[in-house]
Parts: C-alpha cells; sequence; structure tokens
C-alpha cells in the first residue's frame, strides 16, 4: 500500500530535480549502504567509548578526593545551587530529545522538521553554556573560588576546598568543552541540511553527531547528581 | 506530525516519492538503509520520563534534609545509591532510545558495556587500594571518612546528627598527642613537649620545603596572612607531618626499599645479633613441632 500517485510519472521525468541525499551513493568499497552506515555507527561508538573512559579518569578522582576529603566535598556541593543544575539538566534532556526527533526526521524525510530540532537543540546548547558561565563559573571565579593554587576565597571552612574547585571546574570544564564541539558538530549539520544533503538514505552524519550530542548529556546526567545532589 | 497516521504506513521512507520504485517488484536493496524509525510518541514518553527521574532525584536529595528535621539520619550511602541508582535508569534511557541501543546491532552495545565495565575495573580497585591500606598499616586508614554533612556550611548545623568527621579528627589529634607524649615518655604530652614537636614540625616543613625547591621559594610563615590558603594547608599537615609517616593522602618516601639501609645507626642497636639465621631457625623448629 502506498500513498503515491502512481498514475503521474515519478523520478527524473516528474521534471523535478533530485534532492543531494536522493543522488547518495555509497562508497564503492561497500557491498551496500546499509553497511556503510553501519560501520560508521560502529566507528562512532568506539569513539564515544574513548569519551566515557576519558570521563571515567575524572569521575574516579573524584571517588577517591570525596573518600579523601568528604568534609570539603559535602562544603563545596553547598556551594553550588541545585536550581542551575537542575535547569541546564532539563536544558541538556530537552535538547538531548529535539537531536532524536531531528535523526528521525531525517530517517522521514521531514525537512523542515530537521532544521527545526537542529535549531532548538542549538539554543539549548546555548542556553546552557550562558548559563553554565554567568550563573555558575563567573560568580565563582570572582569571589575566590577556584581551582587548587588560585583558590582565593576567604570563607571557607575546609582547607581542602580547593580540592573541591578543582574537580568541580576539571569536570564541568570539559563537559562543557564537549558541549561546544557537539554545538560546532550539529551547526555543521545544520548549514548542510540547508543544501539537501541529509535524507533517509544518507544520514549518517547527522545520526553519528546526534550520538556524540547524546554522550553529552550522558555525562550530565551523572555529574549533575554527583555534583549538586551528593551532600 | 501528518506522516504518521495510517494512510501513509506502508510507504518506504527510503524512497518516498518512488524514485527507484520498479513495478516489476525487482527491488534495489543495495541502495537503501532501512533504519528503524522510532515512533515520535515513544520519544516523547522517554522525555517526560527523563524530567521525572530529574524531579525525582532532585526530591529525594532534599528528602534527606527534611528526615533530618523529623529525626530520622538518612546515612551518607543511601543518600549516593539513590542518586547514582536514578541517574543509572535516566542514561540506559538515553542509550536505549535516544541513542538507539534497543533497535541497534548488538555490537555497540558490547562496545558500551565493555567501556562500562573497564571503568568499573578501574573504580573498584582504586577504591579496594584506598579503603584497605588500613589493614596494612592501621595509621593509613584514619583519614578516609564515610562522608561529611556539611556542617560547616550551616548556622546551627551542630544538631544534624553524628558528625563523624569531627570525630575522626578529634582521635587523629588524640592519637598524635600520645605519640609526643610517648616520645617524651609520659602518658600526656605538657606544654614544653607540645612545643618542641611544633619546633621540629616546622623545622621539618622549611627544611623540605628548601631542599625540595633548591631554596628558591622561601618559607611561608604563620603569619603570611596574605595567602590564608597556604596557611591552611601548612596548619592541616601538621598532625600528619609531625610523626613522618605515609598516609593515605601524604606519601613521605624513605631512603629505598629495605628500611634502614641508609640509617647513620643501626636499628638494631643494642640487640642482639643473628646473622639473619634466627628467622630461618625458628620456622625449622615450628614445622618440627607440627608434625609431632
Amino acid at each position: 500500500m502506498t500513498a503515491i500517485n502512481t498514475d503521474k510519472p515519478v523520478g527524473e521525468s516528474a521534471g523535478r530535480k533530485q534532492m543531494p541525499w536522493e543522488r547518495y551513493v555509497q562508497g564503492h568499497h561497500w557491498r551496500n549502504a546499509e553497511d556503510e552506515f553501519d560501520a560508521a555507527k560502529f566507528g562512532m561508538w568506539l569513539f564515544l567509548s574513548t569519551e566515557i573512559l576519558l570521563f571515567a579518569g575524572i569521575f574516579v578522582g573524584y571517588a577517591i578526593m570525596r573518600m579523601l576529603h568528604p568534609q570539603a566535598f559535602s562544603n563545596g556541593s553547598h556551594y553550588l545551587d541545585v536550581r542551575w543544575g537542575g535547569l541546564n539538566t532539563v536544558v541538556l534532556l530537552i535538547s538531548s530529545w529535539t537531536v532524536a526527533m531531528a535523526v528521525r526526521a531525517a530517517q522521514l524525510n521531514q525537512q523542515k522538521w530537521l532544521r527545526v530540532n537542529l535549531i532548538i537543540t542549538l539554543i539549548c546548547a546555548i542556553a546552557f553554556f550562558s548559563i553554565k558561565l554567568g550563573l555558575e563559573y563567573i560568580p565563582k571565579w570572582s569571589v575566590g573560588k577556584r581551582p587548587g593554587a588560585l583558590f582565593n576565597y576567604p570563607f571557607a571552612s575546609d582547607p581542602y576546598e580547593p580540592m573541591w574547585w578543582s574537580i568541580y571546574y576539571t569536570a564541568t570544564g570539559i563537559h562543557a568543552l564537549h558541549v561546544l564541539v557537539g554545538a560546532g558538530l550539529l551547526t555543521w549539520v545544520l548549514v548542510r541540511s540547508f543544501k539537501g544533503i541529509y535524507g533517509p538514505k544518507n544520514y549518517a552524519m547527522v545520526e553519528t553527531s546526534g550520538l556524540y550530542w547524546h554522550l553529552v548529556d550522558l555525562i550530565w546526567i551523572f555529574l549533575f547528581p554527583l555534583l549538586y545532589l551528593i551532600h | 506530525m501528518a506522516h504518521d497516521n495510517a494512510q501513509t504506513a506502508g510507504i518506504d521512507w527510503s524512497d518516498p516519492h518512488a524514485f527507484h520504485h520498479d513495478p516489476s517488484g525487482h527491488h534495489d536493496e543495495h541502495d537503501n538503509l532501512h533504519p528503524h524509525v522510532t515512533p515520535w510518541q515513544h520519544l516523547v514518553f522517554v522525555l517526560l520520563a527523563l524530567l521525572f527521574f530529574t524531579a525525582l532525584t532532585v526530591f529525594a536529595a532534599n528528602a534527606e534534609a527534611w528526615a533530618v528535621s523529623m529525626g530520622v539520619h538518612i546515612t551518607h550511602f543511601w543518600n549516593v545509591v539513590i542518586a547514582v541508582s536514578i541517574a543509572v535508569v535516566k542514561a540506559s534511557l538515553v542509550c536505549m532510545f535516544f541513542m538507539h541501543l534497543k533497535y541497534d546491532t548488538p555490537l555497540n552495545t558490547m562496545v558500551l558495556l565493555t567501556t562500562l565495565f573497564v571503568f568499573g575495573l578501574f573504580l573498584m580497585f582504586t577504591s579496594i587500594d584506598l579503603g584497605k591500606r588500613g589493614m596494612v598499616n592501621p595509621v593509613k586508614a584514619q583519614i578516609i571518612q564515610p562522608g561529611g554533612n556539611g556542617i560547616g556550611m550551616v548556622k546551627g548545623g551542630g544538631n544534624l546528627g553524628a558528625n563523624i568527621t569531627t570525630a575522626r579528627k578529634k582521635q587523629a589529634i588524640e592519637r598524635l598527642a600520645a605519640t609526643i607524649a610517648a616520645d617524651h615518655g609520659r602518658d600526656t604530652p605538657n606544654e614544653e613537649d607540645l612545643a618542641e614537636a611544633n619546633k621540629e614540625f616546622w623545622f621539618e616543613f622549611y627544611h623540605h620545603k628548601v631542599e625540595d625547591h633548591h631554596g628558591e621559594i622561601p618559607p611561608r610563615h604563620l603569619d603570611d596572612t596574605e595567602n590564608i590558603h597556604a596557611e591552611w594547608l601548612a596548619h592541616h599537615r601538621r598532625e600528619l607531618d609531625a610523626r613522618r609517616v605515609s598516609d593515605a593522602s601524604h606519601s613521605r618516601p624513605k631512603h629505598g626499599l629495605t628500611p634502614g639501609l641508609f640509617d647513620t645507626e643501626d636499628p638494631q642497636d643494642g640487640r642482639e645479633h643473628d646473622g639473619g639465621h634466627g628467622v630461618e631457625q625458628n620456622a625449622h623448629t615450628g614445622g618440627a613441632d607440627g608434625e609431632h
């Protein structure tokens, strides 16, 4: 069953120019398009596993420092505002959803929805970074809540609070870097989507960039409770 | 989302305009992708579930404080377990539905699970190392504590419950005092003993600082009020440095792997030397006794 009216001529003979995604053919060394797509996705998962291991080092460092200096870390989580952390969690979850919807739109050739979802995702990325920088990093840094040797906060009550700020800035800083990289990738996808490059036959780039963005979301899902909620 | 109604359910979305549609029935499988398209209702449901779990984990974190106000003390352990468990549930939802792992080839899931397994090994062995040092040398165990309660951050926080940290610190100071007293052959250290230990510590502290940096960095003073942080660190290290032993957070290396190798005095001075054979003989005798 199909909704296409087969009485009318289709394809090139219809007088309509094909979109780039329709002309896409897999590399000649691939048996078929699906093999190429699966290999690209598998490669992205391998890369994501190295990203997870990068953050694993930070998480283990967090666990060790927390075991050694629980009072400093308890004080540290009290310094953070759960509202901004929670808001950023919601922002990232929504952006993850819009990316999933963008991939779906590319699969279904809904070009408009592909762009709309990508634009919403980029707005979320800007919102996340603005909240992080304007409401968390700058106010904290300016009163001396700085990492390690830069620490200059006069009202601290535990000598290991500089260590807490080291972990905090390292973890959230590397995560924010990933937000920027992910936003850059999705901007590239958005620009190319205006040329009609992505569609049901060619959406590997949307899918893999989306996977990267979901990883950013995954990391934050763990950073949020560890930094903001556990006292 | 008008495309999702029943009329269009049979469309081949990899070729919706039927450019490659062959009425004869010979379909070219090699050019097309056949992805699993997640229904948008599922994605919306997953998003709502994620937002719900976010609210739940914030609620659970606040519940600890409320429970304390009602006289129930939820331990730090459960605080961590609940927060991390909810995070794992949220991460699983993202992986399964947003990242399509549920519908992908299992190979991608294997990559993720293997990575998480390696992460687990990393965390496990590091934790075991840190947590069990006290079994080898009890003095290394006392720094590791189960959790803080932010007592320094809350006005009147002394009512929050058992302050484990303060108790541990008190214990450490008492042990230090006992060590100092033992050095002087007393039960409790007097003022002069403490002053001497303090002087000894600062001498060591400055000595090592200067030695490590070849004299380029001047020693810090307690009245260096411009660097209040340095003052705190120095003050906190006093307890441990005074004992000149390694602990979980500070390693104080000995000269070489063989204890006493570079000592200027023979550590066995005043005792009868057995030439290293005593241990073997004792072991042999013990074994013989066991046989009879």
